[in-house]
């Protein structure tokens, strides 16, 4: 199964799980993100990449710098394990 | 989760290819079990409190306070859950960064259930090491 063949079985089992007002709620919240033009702030194709510094799961200090000194860097950002 | 699963399974892929996943969440941590793994993984699990990357990516929004106390009624504290209470959070996303520094590929929608192929992100690789 594809990641979005997943997504999509996931979507459709929230529309069982939540109630509707809520279901609501979380589609407009996601409507009035995508109408703010908030994609349109996000760095884009072929500008530099902001170097940071943040901890790993050992409390480790890890650098975007010294990582994508070694080759490629996937950043994937997302909300947590919830 | 699903998005993290996918990308664990073309770490072979991302290994071959020279390359790293760097994967970036605002939650606090309780464990160190993938970087207790023998083999080294080509993957780093980093917090980012407070959202402060990911807002230099442009990437933060605020929970608004109708869909907090939804989020409260499901009994996600957020404020808990990321040790801070901004309530902030960030749009998923996925970005290849090159050797110089150059954002190279960049998928993100504010609907956090679309997500790009992890495949489409190896392609990107591929590209790259040609």
């Amino acid at each position: 199964m594809t990641l979005n063949e997943q997504l999509q079985a996931i979507r459709e089992k929230s529309r069982e799980r939540f109630p509707a007002a809520s279901r609501a709620i979380m589609e407009r919240a996601v409507d009035d993100l995508r109408r703010s033009g908030a994609v349109d702030r996000v760095v884009k194709v072929g500008e530099g990449a902001p170097d940071f510094r943040l901890p790993n799961a050992a409390g480790r200090s890890v650098d975007l710098a010294e990582l994508r000194g070694r080759g490629p860097v996937i950043l994937s950002f997302f909300r947590g394990r919830w | 989760m699903a998005e993290l699963e996918a990308l664990k399974t073309v770490l072979p892929d991302i290994r071959t290819l020279g390359a790293t996943l760097v994967v970036i969440s605002p939650q606090v941590q309780r464990t160190a079990r993938e970087s207790e793994h023998q083999q080294p993984l080509p993957m780093e699990h980093l917090h980012d409190r407070g959202n402060m990357v990911a807002g230099r990516y442009g990437l933060v929004f605020t929970v608004p306070e109708d869909l907090q106390a939804v989020y409260r009624g499901f009994g996600l504290d957020l404020a808990k859950a990321n040790g801070d209470d901004s309530w902030t959070l960030p749009m998923p996303a996925r970005f290849v960064v090159d050797r110089a520094g150059v954002i190279r590929s960049r998928d993100v929608d504010p609907d956090y259930t679309r997500r790009a192929e992890p495949s489409e992100t190896i392609a990107v690789l591929q590209a790259l090491a040609r």
